[in-house]
Protein backbone atom coordinates (compact mmCIF):
# COMPACT_ATOMS: atom_id res chain seq x y z
CA UNK A 1 0.00 0.00 0.00
CA UNK A 2 2.24 2.49 1.09
CA UNK A 3 4.99 1.26 -1.38
CA UNK A 4 2.05 1.60 -4.24
CA UNK A 5 1.47 5.35 -2.95
CA UNK A 6 5.72 6.47 -3.49
CA UNK A 7 5.61 5.00 -6.54
CA UNK A 8 2.66 6.95 -7.90
CA UNK A 9 4.57 10.39 -6.11
CA UNK A 10 7.65 9.62 -7.64
CA UNK A 11 5.96 9.24 -11.30
CA UNK A 12 3.78 12.07 -10.67
CA UNK A 13 6.89 13.96 -9.44
CA UNK A 14 9.04 13.13 -12.32
CA UNK A 15 6.38 13.45 -14.76
CA UNK A 16 5.88 17.36 -13.49
CA UNK A 17 9.56 17.76 -13.63
CA UNK A 18 10.08 16.93 -17.41
CA UNK A 19 7.80 19.02 -18.19
CA UNK A 20 9.47 21.72 -16.40
CA UNK A 21 12.90 20.50 -17.78
CA UNK A 22 11.82 20.94 -21.27
CA UNK A 23 11.52 25.08 -20.19
CA UNK A 24 14.78 25.15 -18.20
CA UNK A 25 17.17 22.45 -19.73
CA UNK A 26 20.63 22.96 -20.73
CA UNK A 27 22.24 20.97 -22.51
CA UNK A 28 25.12 20.93 -20.27
CA UNK A 29 23.28 19.65 -17.26
CA UNK A 30 22.17 16.08 -18.45
CA UNK A 31 21.25 13.59 -15.82
CA UNK A 32 24.38 12.11 -14.67
CA UNK A 33 25.80 9.67 -11.14
CA UNK A 34 28.71 9.72 -8.68
CA UNK A 35 29.14 7.08 -6.53
CA UNK A 36 27.64 8.53 -3.11
CA UNK A 37 26.40 11.28 -4.67
CA UNK A 38 23.37 9.69 -6.34
CA UNK A 39 21.78 10.21 -10.12
CA UNK A 40 21.51 14.60 -10.33
CA UNK A 41 19.08 15.87 -12.93
CA UNK A 42 21.00 19.37 -12.28
CA UNK A 43 18.88 21.06 -15.34
CA UNK A 44 15.51 20.22 -13.31
CA UNK A 45 17.07 20.06 -9.79
CA UNK A 46 16.71 16.46 -9.23
CA UNK A 47 18.49 13.78 -6.89
CA UNK A 48 17.95 10.40 -6.49
CA UNK A 49 20.15 8.35 -4.37
CA UNK A 50 20.54 6.47 -0.49
CA UNK A 51 22.46 4.06 1.47
CA UNK A 52 22.43 0.22 2.79
CA UNK A 53 23.74 -0.71 6.09
CA UNK A 54 24.18 -4.32 6.21
CA UNK A 55 24.48 -5.34 9.61
CA UNK A 56 26.24 -8.30 11.52
CA UNK A 57 25.39 -8.61 15.41
CA UNK A 58 26.47 -11.37 17.62
CA UNK A 59 25.55 -10.21 21.66
CA UNK A 60 26.16 -12.84 24.18
CA UNK A 61 23.46 -15.31 24.96
CA UNK A 62 21.67 -14.49 21.95
CA UNK A 63 21.74 -15.67 18.30
CA UNK A 64 23.99 -14.10 15.79
CA UNK A 65 22.56 -12.49 13.32
CA UNK A 66 23.16 -10.92 9.73
CA UNK A 67 20.99 -8.66 8.08
CA UNK A 68 20.26 -5.62 5.77
CA UNK A 69 19.65 -3.40 8.37
CA UNK A 70 19.00 -0.44 6.38
CA UNK A 71 18.31 0.15 2.35
CA UNK A 72 17.06 3.63 2.04
CA UNK A 73 16.37 5.43 -0.74
CA UNK A 74 16.54 9.67 -1.05
CA UNK A 75 14.70 11.72 -2.88
CA UNK A 76 14.78 15.68 -3.49
CA UNK A 77 13.25 17.76 -6.11
CA UNK A 78 13.43 21.78 -5.92
CA UNK A 79 10.41 22.32 -8.05
CA UNK A 80 10.76 26.28 -7.43
CA UNK A 81 13.77 28.69 -6.35
CA UNK A 82 11.86 29.14 -2.87
CA UNK A 83 11.04 25.04 -2.70
CA UNK A 84 13.31 21.99 -1.48
CA UNK A 85 11.11 18.58 -1.25
CA UNK A 86 12.78 15.67 0.25
CA UNK A 87 11.91 12.24 0.90
CA UNK A 88 13.91 9.15 2.22
CA UNK A 89 11.66 6.11 2.15
CA UNK A 90 13.44 3.37 4.09
CA UNK A 91 13.26 -0.86 4.61
CA UNK A 92 14.14 -1.49 7.79
CA UNK A 93 15.33 -5.42 8.28
CA UNK A 94 14.30 -6.62 5.39
CA UNK A 95 16.49 -8.97 5.15
CA UNK A 96 18.31 -11.05 7.74
CA UNK A 97 19.33 -14.67 8.75
CA UNK A 98 16.66 -14.53 10.38
CA UNK A 99 13.90 -15.04 6.92
CA UNK A 100 12.68 -12.41 4.32
CA UNK A 101 10.15 -10.34 5.80
CA UNK A 102 7.17 -8.44 3.62
CA UNK A 103 8.21 -5.04 2.31
CA UNK A 104 4.92 -4.00 3.49
CA UNK A 105 5.99 -4.71 6.88
CA UNK A 106 9.28 -3.58 6.69
CA UNK A 107 9.38 -0.53 4.88
CA UNK A 108 8.46 3.20 6.58
CA UNK A 109 8.52 6.84 5.21
CA UNK A 110 12.16 7.99 7.51
CA UNK A 111 11.54 11.30 5.85
CA UNK A 112 8.89 13.37 4.27
CA UNK A 113 9.09 17.27 4.31
CA UNK A 114 8.96 20.46 2.04
CA UNK A 115 11.27 23.53 3.27
CA UNK A 116 10.81 26.63 2.18
CA UNK A 117 13.57 29.08 1.89
CA UNK A 118 12.29 32.20 3.33
CA UNK A 119 15.36 34.07 3.28
CA UNK A 120 19.18 33.12 2.09
CA UNK A 121 19.33 32.45 6.13
CA UNK A 122 16.30 31.08 7.44
CA UNK A 123 14.10 28.04 6.22
CA UNK A 124 10.71 26.73 6.93
CA UNK A 125 9.82 23.07 7.02
CA UNK A 126 6.96 21.17 7.05
CA UNK A 127 6.57 17.57 7.35
CA UNK A 128 8.13 14.70 9.20
CA UNK A 129 11.52 15.02 9.59
CA UNK A 130 14.83 14.04 12.76
CA UNK A 131 13.70 15.48 15.96
CA UNK A 132 16.90 18.39 16.39
CA UNK A 133 18.25 16.58 19.58
CA UNK A 134 21.91 16.26 20.05
CA UNK A 135 24.04 15.35 16.76
CA UNK A 136 23.70 11.93 16.71
CA UNK A 137 19.93 11.46 15.97
CA UNK A 138 20.54 14.13 13.20
CA UNK A 139 23.51 12.12 11.66
CA UNK A 140 22.20 8.54 12.88
CA UNK A 141 22.58 7.26 8.86
CA UNK A 142 25.13 4.20 9.36
CA UNK A 143 27.87 5.74 6.83
CA UNK A 144 27.86 8.83 8.69
CA UNK A 145 29.04 7.43 12.10
CA UNK A 146 31.68 5.64 13.46
CA UNK A 147 30.03 2.46 15.21
CA UNK A 148 27.20 -0.07 14.67
CA UNK A 149 25.49 0.46 18.13
CA UNK A 150 23.87 4.02 18.55
CA UNK A 151 24.41 5.23 22.43
CA UNK A 152 21.72 4.77 24.69
CA UNK A 153 21.26 8.68 25.03
CA UNK A 154 20.01 8.83 21.54
CA UNK A 155 17.68 5.94 21.41
CA UNK A 156 13.74 6.40 20.15
CA UNK A 157 13.29 4.80 23.61
CA UNK A 158 14.39 8.44 25.66
CA UNK A 159 12.97 10.98 22.88
CA UNK A 160 10.79 10.30 19.51
CA UNK A 161 13.26 10.16 16.53
CA UNK A 162 10.97 12.37 14.26
CA UNK A 163 8.91 15.17 14.31
CA UNK A 164 5.49 15.59 12.40
CA UNK A 165 5.05 19.55 12.10
CA UNK A 166 6.62 22.79 11.32
CA UNK A 167 10.13 23.90 12.18
CA UNK A 168 11.70 27.16 11.74
CA UNK A 169 15.51 27.54 10.98
CA UNK A 170 17.62 30.61 11.01
CA UNK A 171 21.46 31.37 10.69
CA UNK A 172 23.75 34.12 11.39
CA UNK A 173 27.16 34.77 10.44
CA UNK A 174 29.68 36.62 12.16
CA UNK A 175 33.14 36.79 12.00
CA UNK A 176 34.37 32.88 11.76
CA UNK A 177 30.88 32.21 13.73
CA UNK A 178 28.02 30.75 12.48
CA UNK A 179 25.30 30.88 14.94
CA UNK A 180 21.99 28.23 13.82
CA UNK A 181 18.92 28.40 15.77
CA UNK A 182 15.81 26.38 15.32
CA UNK A 183 12.37 26.01 16.45
CA UNK A 184 9.77 24.01 15.62
CA UNK A 185 6.51 22.47 17.22
CA UNK A 186 5.20 18.53 16.47
CA UNK A 187 1.75 17.69 15.84
CA UNK A 188 2.22 14.09 15.64
CA UNK A 189 -1.81 13.46 16.93
CA UNK A 190 -3.05 14.85 13.88
CA UNK A 191 -0.31 14.88 11.30
CA UNK A 192 1.47 11.58 11.47
CA UNK A 193 -0.04 9.78 8.77
CA UNK A 194 1.48 7.47 9.22
CA UNK A 195 0.92 6.69 13.12
CA UNK A 196 4.11 5.50 14.40
CA UNK A 197 3.16 4.17 17.81
CA UNK A 198 6.17 5.58 19.78
CA UNK A 199 5.82 9.14 18.16
CA UNK A 200 5.01 12.07 20.09
CA UNK A 201 1.52 13.23 20.97
CA UNK A 202 2.87 16.92 20.62
CA UNK A 203 5.71 18.72 21.32
CA UNK A 204 7.68 22.27 21.03
CA UNK A 205 11.29 22.16 21.18
CA UNK A 206 14.43 24.03 19.89
CA UNK A 207 18.13 24.00 19.11
CA UNK A 208 20.94 26.39 18.87
CA UNK A 209 24.47 25.02 17.66
CA UNK A 210 27.36 27.62 17.81
CA UNK A 211 30.43 27.11 14.90
CA UNK A 212 33.35 28.20 17.92
CA UNK A 213 35.88 28.10 14.87
CA UNK A 214 35.78 25.97 11.83
CA UNK A 215 37.11 22.61 14.56
CA UNK A 216 34.80 22.91 17.17
CA UNK A 217 31.05 23.50 17.48
CA UNK A 218 28.88 23.03 20.55
CA UNK A 219 25.20 23.13 20.74
CA UNK A 220 21.95 22.69 23.29
CA UNK A 221 18.18 21.28 22.95
CA UNK A 222 15.44 21.60 24.72
CA UNK A 223 11.77 19.76 24.18
CA UNK A 224 8.52 19.65 26.01
CA UNK A 225 6.58 16.80 25.06
CA UNK A 226 4.16 14.42 25.14
CA UNK A 227 4.06 10.71 23.76
CA UNK A 228 1.24 9.46 21.96
CA UNK A 229 1.13 5.83 23.45
CA UNK A 230 2.05 6.12 27.32
CA UNK A 231 -0.98 7.04 29.45
CA UNK A 232 -1.24 9.08 31.20
CA UNK A 233 -0.31 11.79 28.97
CA UNK A 234 1.58 14.11 31.28
CA UNK A 235 3.64 16.71 29.79
CA UNK A 236 7.91 15.61 29.59
CA UNK A 237 10.77 17.93 29.68
CA UNK A 238 14.27 17.57 27.88
CA UNK A 239 17.29 19.13 28.10
CA UNK A 240 20.50 18.18 26.18
CA UNK A 241 23.87 19.56 25.32
CA UNK A 242 26.80 18.71 22.75
CA UNK A 243 29.49 19.37 21.62
CA UNK A 244 31.73 18.29 18.57
CA UNK A 245 35.64 18.88 17.94
CA UNK A 246 37.59 17.86 14.68
CA UNK A 247 41.50 18.28 13.40
CA UNK A 248 43.31 16.82 11.37
CA UNK A 249 41.08 13.59 11.19
CA UNK A 250 40.92 13.32 14.92
CA UNK A 251 37.52 13.39 16.38
CA UNK A 252 35.55 14.36 20.02
CA UNK A 253 32.03 14.07 20.65
CA UNK A 254 29.98 14.54 23.37
CA UNK A 255 26.50 14.45 24.27
CA UNK A 256 24.37 14.48 27.53
CA UNK A 257 20.46 14.42 27.79
CA UNK A 258 18.20 15.09 30.58
CA UNK A 259 14.92 13.81 30.02
CA UNK A 260 11.95 14.28 33.58
CA UNK A 261 8.60 12.12 32.51
CA UNK A 262 5.70 12.10 34.85
CA UNK A 263 3.98 9.12 33.05
CA UNK A 264 5.32 6.15 33.16
CA UNK A 265 8.24 6.04 30.46
CA UNK A 266 10.16 7.60 33.81
CA UNK A 267 12.96 9.97 34.62
CA UNK A 268 16.23 9.16 32.77
CA UNK A 269 19.79 10.93 31.98
CA UNK A 270 22.65 9.74 30.34
CA UNK A 271 25.72 11.10 28.63
CA UNK A 272 28.14 9.73 25.72
CA UNK A 273 31.87 10.67 24.97
CA UNK A 274 33.27 9.07 21.55
CA UNK A 275 36.73 9.54 20.20
CA UNK A 276 38.06 8.75 16.90
CA UNK A 277 41.69 8.57 16.37
CA UNK A 278 42.95 7.88 12.60
CA UNK A 279 45.33 4.88 12.35
CA UNK A 280 46.73 3.88 8.84
CA UNK A 281 45.44 3.48 5.66
CA UNK A 282 42.26 5.08 6.16
CA UNK A 283 41.26 3.08 9.56
CA UNK A 284 40.35 4.81 12.42
CA UNK A 285 40.24 3.46 16.36
CA UNK A 286 36.61 4.27 18.01
CA UNK A 287 36.56 4.10 21.72
CA UNK A 288 33.02 5.57 23.57
CA UNK A 289 31.39 5.38 26.85
CA UNK A 290 28.48 5.43 27.76
CA UNK A 291 26.29 6.25 31.03
CA UNK A 292 22.47 5.79 31.87
CA UNK A 293 20.87 6.61 34.54
CA UNK A 294 16.60 6.16 34.83
CA UNK A 295 14.03 4.84 33.26
CA UNK A 296 15.32 3.51 29.96
CA UNK A 297 12.80 1.04 27.58
CA UNK A 298 10.39 0.78 31.21
CA UNK A 299 13.73 -0.40 33.48
CA UNK A 300 15.20 1.50 36.11
CA UNK A 301 18.97 0.68 35.21
CA UNK A 302 22.64 2.62 36.23
CA UNK A 303 24.35 1.41 33.11
CA UNK A 304 28.24 1.40 32.18
CA UNK A 305 29.02 0.77 28.70
CA UNK A 306 32.23 1.21 26.76
CA UNK A 307 32.76 0.41 22.94
CA UNK A 308 36.11 0.07 21.55
CA UNK A 309 36.30 -0.62 17.61
CA UNK A 310 38.09 0.03 14.24
CA UNK A 311 36.19 1.54 11.02
CA UNK A 312 37.73 1.61 7.84
CA UNK A 313 36.79 4.39 5.07
CA UNK A 314 38.61 2.78 2.04
CA UNK A 315 36.34 5.44 -0.36
CA UNK A 316 34.56 8.44 0.62
CA UNK A 317 30.76 6.80 0.53
CA UNK A 318 32.02 3.69 1.61
CA UNK A 319 32.44 2.21 5.96
CA UNK A 320 33.10 -0.74 7.30
CA UNK A 321 33.26 -1.19 11.21
CA UNK A 322 33.78 -3.58 13.81
CA UNK A 323 33.83 -2.72 17.45
CA UNK A 324 33.16 -5.06 20.81
CA UNK A 325 30.53 -3.54 23.36
CA UNK A 326 30.68 -4.67 26.94
CA UNK A 327 29.27 -3.09 30.10
CA UNK A 328 27.89 -2.98 34.01
CA UNK A 329 24.38 -3.39 34.22
CA UNK A 330 23.99 -3.19 30.22
CA UNK A 331 22.44 -7.08 30.12
CA UNK A 332 18.87 -4.93 29.09
CA UNK A 333 19.89 -2.54 27.28
CA UNK A 334 22.55 -3.02 25.45
CA UNK A 335 24.00 -6.54 25.73
CA UNK A 336 27.90 -7.53 25.63
CA UNK A 337 28.78 -8.54 22.14
CA UNK A 338 30.59 -7.84 18.71
CA UNK A 339 28.84 -5.83 16.29
CA UNK A 340 29.67 -5.41 12.51
CA UNK A 341 28.77 -3.75 9.33
CA UNK A 342 28.84 -2.37 6.15
CA UNK A 343 27.65 0.90 4.69
CA UNK A 344 27.76 3.03 1.84
CA UNK A 345 26.02 5.77 0.24
CA UNK A 346 24.98 5.23 -3.34
CA UNK B 1 68.36 48.64 -29.97
CA UNK B 2 68.49 45.25 -27.67
CA UNK B 3 68.43 47.60 -24.86
CA UNK B 4 65.26 48.49 -25.82
CA UNK B 5 63.94 45.33 -26.58
CA UNK B 6 64.99 44.05 -22.96
CA UNK B 7 63.34 46.86 -21.14
CA UNK B 8 60.43 46.00 -23.30
CA UNK B 9 60.01 42.79 -22.30
CA UNK B 10 60.94 43.39 -18.92
CA UNK B 11 58.45 45.77 -18.58
CA UNK B 12 56.05 43.00 -20.50
CA UNK B 13 56.89 40.39 -17.87
CA UNK B 14 56.39 42.46 -15.04
CA UNK B 15 53.32 44.17 -15.99
CA UNK B 16 51.86 40.18 -16.76
CA UNK B 17 53.09 39.77 -13.44
CA UNK B 18 50.65 42.28 -11.81
CA UNK B 19 47.90 41.71 -14.24
CA UNK B 20 48.28 37.75 -13.64
CA UNK B 21 49.07 37.69 -10.42
CA UNK B 22 48.23 34.44 -8.28
CA UNK B 23 44.16 35.13 -8.01
CA UNK B 24 41.19 33.48 -9.02
CA UNK B 25 38.15 35.63 -9.89
CA UNK B 26 34.70 34.82 -8.68
CA UNK B 27 32.29 35.61 -11.33
CA UNK B 28 28.99 35.61 -12.07
CA UNK B 29 27.14 36.15 -14.72
CA UNK B 30 27.07 39.83 -16.80
CA UNK B 31 23.86 41.09 -15.41
CA UNK B 32 24.07 40.12 -12.33
CA UNK B 33 22.37 42.42 -10.01
CA UNK B 34 24.95 41.07 -7.05
CA UNK B 35 27.73 43.75 -6.54
CA UNK B 36 29.14 42.51 -3.58
CA UNK B 37 29.57 39.14 -1.97
CA UNK B 38 31.85 38.70 1.20
CA UNK B 39 34.44 35.62 1.91
CA UNK B 40 32.10 34.22 3.91
CA UNK B 41 28.76 34.30 1.36
CA UNK B 42 31.19 32.96 -1.20
CA UNK B 43 32.22 29.99 1.17
CA UNK B 44 28.39 29.50 2.31
CA UNK B 45 27.48 29.66 -1.75
CA UNK B 46 29.86 27.22 -2.58
CA UNK B 47 29.34 25.20 0.27
CA UNK B 48 25.20 25.29 -0.60
CA UNK B 49 24.32 26.91 3.03
CA UNK B 50 23.79 29.66 1.79
CA UNK B 51 20.92 28.73 -1.11
CA UNK B 52 19.38 32.01 -2.46
CA UNK B 53 20.65 35.45 -2.82
CA UNK B 54 19.28 38.91 -2.19
CA UNK B 55 16.90 38.59 -5.36
CA UNK B 56 15.83 35.63 -4.03
CA UNK B 57 17.00 33.56 -6.72
CA UNK B 58 18.89 30.07 -6.28
CA UNK B 59 22.57 30.62 -6.51
CA UNK B 60 23.47 27.43 -9.31
CA UNK B 61 27.59 27.27 -7.60
CA UNK B 62 30.16 25.25 -10.35
CA UNK B 63 32.99 23.58 -9.82
CA UNK B 64 36.08 22.15 -11.57
CA UNK B 65 37.00 18.78 -11.44
CA UNK B 66 38.32 18.48 -8.00
CA UNK B 67 42.02 17.15 -9.29
CA UNK B 68 42.02 20.34 -11.27
CA UNK B 69 44.67 22.63 -10.00
CA UNK B 70 42.65 25.96 -10.30
CA UNK B 71 40.08 23.96 -7.95
CA UNK B 72 42.36 22.81 -5.98
CA UNK B 73 43.53 26.61 -5.48
CA UNK B 74 40.43 27.66 -4.89
CA UNK B 75 39.00 25.19 -2.25
CA UNK B 76 42.70 25.94 -0.67
CA UNK B 77 41.84 29.92 -0.82
CA UNK B 78 38.39 29.88 0.07
CA UNK B 79 37.77 26.93 2.80
CA UNK B 80 41.53 26.64 3.63
CA UNK B 81 40.75 22.57 2.87
CA UNK B 82 41.68 20.54 -0.36
CA UNK B 83 38.34 19.27 -2.37
CA UNK B 84 38.96 15.90 -1.03
CA UNK B 85 39.03 16.87 2.68
CA UNK B 86 35.36 19.02 2.10
CA UNK B 87 33.51 15.12 1.14
CA UNK B 88 32.64 14.17 4.62
CA UNK B 89 30.58 17.53 4.89
CA UNK B 90 29.40 16.91 1.65
CA UNK B 91 28.43 13.01 3.03
CA UNK B 92 26.22 14.97 5.59
CA UNK B 93 25.16 17.48 3.27
CA UNK B 94 23.66 14.37 0.89
CA UNK B 95 22.11 12.92 3.82
CA UNK B 96 20.54 15.92 3.91
CA UNK B 97 19.37 15.91 0.44
CA UNK B 98 21.73 18.65 -0.76
CA UNK B 99 24.07 17.67 -3.43
CA UNK B 100 28.26 19.50 -4.12
CA UNK B 101 28.24 22.25 -6.72
CA UNK B 102 28.05 21.25 -10.29
CA UNK B 103 31.31 20.24 -11.71
CA UNK B 104 31.64 21.54 -15.08
CA UNK B 105 34.58 19.84 -17.26
CA UNK B 106 36.81 22.85 -17.73
CA UNK B 107 37.11 26.74 -17.27
CA UNK B 108 36.24 27.17 -20.95
CA UNK B 109 32.61 25.51 -19.85
CA UNK B 110 32.73 27.40 -16.64
CA UNK B 111 32.46 30.73 -18.43
CA UNK B 112 30.31 29.57 -21.18
CA UNK B 113 27.64 28.33 -18.14
CA UNK B 114 28.13 31.44 -15.99
CA UNK B 115 28.06 33.75 -19.06
CA UNK B 116 24.30 32.54 -20.45
CA UNK B 117 23.11 31.45 -16.53
CA UNK B 118 21.98 34.09 -14.56
CA UNK B 119 22.45 33.33 -10.76
CA UNK B 120 25.18 31.34 -11.91
CA UNK B 121 28.54 31.82 -9.90
CA UNK B 122 31.76 30.04 -11.25
CA UNK B 123 35.40 31.18 -10.60
CA UNK B 124 38.31 31.10 -13.57
CA UNK B 125 41.96 32.76 -13.58
CA UNK B 126 42.55 36.53 -14.45
CA UNK B 127 43.95 35.22 -17.70
CA UNK B 128 41.05 33.92 -19.01
CA UNK B 129 38.18 36.23 -18.12
CA UNK B 130 36.23 37.43 -20.88
CA UNK B 131 33.45 40.71 -20.92
CA UNK B 132 30.71 38.42 -20.92
CA UNK B 133 31.08 37.79 -17.36
CA UNK B 134 31.17 39.66 -14.14
CA UNK B 135 33.96 39.70 -11.53
CA UNK B 136 32.35 39.96 -8.44
CA UNK B 137 35.98 39.03 -6.05
CA UNK B 138 39.18 38.05 -5.99
CA UNK B 139 40.66 35.60 -4.41
CA UNK B 140 44.38 34.99 -3.16
CA UNK B 141 45.58 31.65 -4.49
CA UNK B 142 48.01 29.90 -1.86
CA UNK B 143 49.55 27.91 -4.77
CA UNK B 144 50.71 29.25 -7.95
CA UNK B 145 49.22 29.49 -10.84
CA UNK B 146 51.10 31.20 -13.63
CA UNK B 147 51.87 28.21 -15.65
CA UNK B 148 48.07 28.47 -16.81
CA UNK B 149 48.11 31.70 -18.06
CA UNK B 150 50.49 31.99 -21.00
CA UNK B 151 52.32 35.02 -21.32
CA UNK B 152 50.86 36.32 -24.31
CA UNK B 153 47.20 36.66 -22.95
Amino acid sequence: MMLNFFVILLFGLGSISHCAAKETTSPELLPHYQWGRGITWQAINLNLGGYFNAVYEHPQQFKESVSLNDLSLFFTWSPHQRLRFFAEIETENWLSTQGVDSLDNTLSTERLYLDILTSPASTLRLGKFLTPIGRWNLTHVSPLIWTTSRPLVTERRLFTSHVNGAMFTHRVDFNVHTLNVAFYLDESATLDAFDYQLGFENGVGSRVTLDINENLQIGASWLNFKNKSITPKSSNQLLGIDLLWKKNHYELEFEAIYRTAEDNQGTEHGLYLQSVVPLMNDFYAISRYEYVNGTHRYLPTITHIGVTGLAWKPFTPLIIKAEYLFGDNNQFVAPTGLFASVSMFF
Amino acid sequence: MITLRSALLLFTCFCSTALFADEIFVITHQQSSITKLTPKLIENIFLKKTLLNDAGNTWIPLNLDPNHPIRIAFSLALFKKKPEELEVFWNEQYFQGITPPYVVASEDAMLRFVSTTQNAIGYALPCHITDQVHVIFKVNSPLSLKQFCPKNT
